[in-house]
């Protein structure tokens, strides 16, 4: 009886015990949305009265972080011991891994990745360690609740897009004046806000296409033109349903919809596969500044020889159809409010003999880019000449865009009215109509 | 075939204690019955357990066997010398606690607080709130605390930071136990024999005052550390397992047990709200349904293989990791 006992005649002690589920939290990216039934075993997930999973990842008095995970920090050195490939669906090592994403650069504000991969100073996904200070860091736990986690998707609403079942459980920002602490969010954009709004404090920059805004004031739906995160958009016209219509990838919305965060901050590579709208989109890492999930060029503006080229504006062309801006015909288009788009985009080559920083006053010299007149993208409201924030249309020009002599800022009459007085690329825009 | 081994122990709990040989005279209680020393000029119950002249081993125990086995003469399977029968974690005393001992109906609802050393009664499936009940019927045990002397065994734990996962001891019911009784609840030994484990300190002597009577060594649910001071509880347990106990999850500085659930006492967990001292019946068979094995490949403290054992429950009260959603109910 006795050999058959051996375990036991190895330890007397309290021997460990592996497990006590604690708060800790970690793991990355989701499971597979929409495969339930065939999903593999989850160590995520308490499995009833004698669960085995806690074991998984927890040592009770062998920890190896506050959580009692087994692994040392960085959280994500435990979680990719699933998902590297080797026992997840998701193989986020993959991705953090991936020699085309450039490496994070604070100085000029680029940043290519979330960085869960080195060690921080979190502790639980479950505290609030942002309020208000300088804390910037993203462990696993600080997105995904690994005890909470599903494979369910997102779903739309007039709210925004509800948290994926990847983010089930973790804790964000509700957009509410103040904005408060939400644990656990509802909308997926509330776990974005958690470290992307003045909830924090964002990193401080001088150079204006380099400062980090504050999210939940720029997708406010009381302001006059924001992307539709939170609400619907203002643009309800027949031009605008159009335009989304003829979108590349995301094709499905209307003016009535509501994005995601992760619809222009995504999985580039899933982007590759045409995704649906509510797929996994995981924003790890990018090859793209800004952990985008497409190409946007928005800080360098065009040499005077240099053509049009739609890759430099794929990230928008994901809903907005790309044809208006490659037709220099100047003719009224059923896709767009504004048929000069594509002379503005692809016809004043040579135009100026300024430079190419979109930063600076009276820069420009070839085409334009989408940029300098919709600046801040996610809404009007901090754009950098006061005068445009209050404007519709996400319309609002960059610092190389300059006002007239005798004017504060560059002007737009409104999409009534439509003229423009500024002067672009040293050419003068007096009252200029279309 | 089954020898009579195991005891020893962390936590204690009512038994072990070496009972009265063929006399039937006193009841049977930890610090009472025949394990005390007797007071006044004329001692009786020396002779329960000890041969001056024709001991059969170095204790001058009158009968050759293990000290395990000699304490089964009572606390064994069936109960012959004391209702607590903790060989098999079985309580005989249901009807009429007390001598006579032997022959009796074991209870059907009650089981030994630190479960048994060949059997234990533990309902380690239980999915009751706050219980863990006691089964009607003894399960073999999965793992327990070695006692019979004879098998060397890791004091997990014991040291000092960064002195390793645990020195080697032969431990044995009395390691634990002073079976003449001492005025400590369960008759612990304030100091544990062996404790100080090769080169690491003696530590500092822990007293648990006894019950007070009638003492209770039974329960109907596992759950509940009884009567005992939980908190005083694990710091007696330290005495062997030091790197075990601690306080709000911090860095303790050692690099095997480096972040450790809290076990002092505070927020009601203590080492035998987890683990029954003796030995536990629980099993780890995984997730039939899903295929998974976590806890029953979590590794010894230190690494080393993983136990690729379902049947060792390092003295845990639940079948898998069953015990942590006791307390962390919303996972």
């Amino acid at each position: 009886m006795n050999n058959e006992r051996r375990a036991g005649t190895t330890a007397w002690a309290i021997a460990v015990a592996a497990a006590v589920a604690v708060a800790g939290l970690w793991t990355a990216s989701a499971l597979t949305p929409g495969a339930a039934s065939a999903a593999p075993p989850s160590p995520h997930l308490s499995a009833g009265t004698i669960t085995d999973t806690c074991a998984a990842c927890h040592r009770s008095h062998t920890g190896q972080e506050n959580n009692l995970n087994k692994a040392a920090v960085p959280q994500s050195t435990l979680c990719f011991s699933c998902h590297d490939g080797t026992g997840a669906n998701y193989n986020v090592a993959a991705e953090f891994s991936d020699a085309t994403v450039p490496a994070n650069d604070p100085a000029t504000s680029s940043f290519y990745s979330h960085p869960a991969t080195t060690v921080s100073s979190h502790t639980s996904g479950q505290i609030d360690e942002f309020a208000g200070v300088l804390n910037r860091h993203s462990a696993c736990g600080d997105c995904h609740n690994p005890h909470k986690s599903s494979a369910a998707a997102p779903t739309e609403s007039g709210s925004g897009w509800t948290a994926s079942g990847a983010l089930t459980g973790a804790s964000g920002v509700a957009a509410s004046a103040p904005l408060v602490w939400k644990n656990p969010i509802g909308y997926e954009y509330e776990l974005c806000l958690k470290c992307h709004s003045g909830y924090t404090r964002l990193l401080s920059y001088s150079k204006e296409s380099y400062k980090k805004t504050d999210k939940a004031a720029e997708f406010d739906p009381a302001n006059a033109s924001y992307h539709p995160v939170e609400a619907p958009g203002k643009n309800t016209t027949t031009e605008m349903a159009n335009s989304l219509a003829g979108g590349t990838l995301w094709n499905g919305f209307t003016p009535a919809s509501t994005i995601r965060c992760l619809s222009c901050h995504g999985d580039y590579r899933t982007a590759a596969a045409t995704p649906a709208a509510d797929a996994r989109l995981a924003p790890h890492t990018s090859s793209y500044r800004g952990i985008l999930i497409a190409n946007y060029r928005d800080r360098t503006l065009k040499p005077a020889s240099e053509a049009y080229d739609s890759n430099d504006f794929s990230l928008c062309f994901l809903c907005h159809s790309p044809a208006p801006f490659s037709d220099a015909s100047e003719a009224s288009r059923p896709d767009t409010n504004y048929r000069f788009h594509g002379k503005h985009l692809t016809n004043i080559e040579g135009v100026g003999a300024g430079g190419l920083d979109i930063d600076t006053a009276g820069e420009g010299q070839g085409n334009a880019i989408c940029a300098e007149c919709h600046y801040r993208l996610h809404g009007t409201i901090l754009a950098p000449w006061p005068g445009n924030q209050d404007y519709s249309r996400g319309v609002n020009f960059a610092p190389d865009v300059q006002p007239l002599s005798g004017q504060p800022d560059p002007l737009w009459s409104g999409p009534t009215s439509r003229t423009c007085s500024l002067i672009c690329h040293s050419k003068n825009h007096d009252a200029e109509s279309y | 075939m089954k020898k009579a081994v195991l005891l020893g122990g962390v936590a204690g709990v009512a038994m072990a204690l070496l009972a009265v040989m063929g006399t039937g005279g006193g009841t049977a209680l930890a610090d009472g019955g025949p394990h005390v020393i007797e007071s006044g000029a004329t001692p009786d119950k020396c002779a329960g357990c000890h041969r001056i002249h024709t001991g059969q081993n170095e204790f001058l125990l009158k009968q050759a066997s293990t000290v395990a086995d000699f304490c089964y003469s009572c606390h064994g399977t069936g109960g012959p010398g004391s209702d607590l029968a903790v060989q098999e974690g079985t309580f005989y005393g249901a009807a009429a606690a007390g001598p006579p001992y032997g022959g009796k109906t074991p209870s059907a609802t009650l089981g030994l607080r630190a479960g048994g050393f060949d059997y234990a009664r533990i309902n380690t499936t239980d999915s009751g709130f706050e219980t863990i009940g006691a089964l009607a019927t003894p399960q073999p045990v999965t793992s327990w605390h070695t006692n019979d002397g004879t098998v060397a065994g890791t004091v997990w734990g014991n040291g000092a930071l960064n002195s390793g996962a645990g020195p080697i001891y032969n431990l044995e019911c009395t390691s634990c136990h002073d079976p003449h009784g001492n005025g400590n609840y369960r008759v612990l030994r304030s100091v544990p024999t062996g404790s100080s484990g090769t080169g690491t300190p003696t530590p500092a002597p822990v007293v648990i005052a006894d019950q007070a009577n009638p003492k209770v060594y039974t329960t109907s649910n596992y759950f509940s550390t009884g009567p005992v001071d939980g908190a005083q509880l694990s710091s007696w347990c330290a005495t062997c397992h030091t790197r075990y106990l601690a306080g709000p999850i911090a860095n303790s500085g050692d690099t095997i047990f480096t972040f450790r659930h809290r076990s002092n006492g505070a927020l009601g967990t203590t080492c035998i709200k987890c683990h029954a001292s003796h030995g536990s019946n629980a099993s780890m068979p995984g997730n039939p349904v899903t295929g998974t094995t976590y806890s029953a490949t979590v590794p010894w403290p230190g690494g080393g293989s993983g136990t690729t054992d379902t049947n060792n429950s390092r003295l845990l009260k639940m079948d898998n990791r069953g015990i942590c959603i006791k307390c962390h109910t919303g996972y």
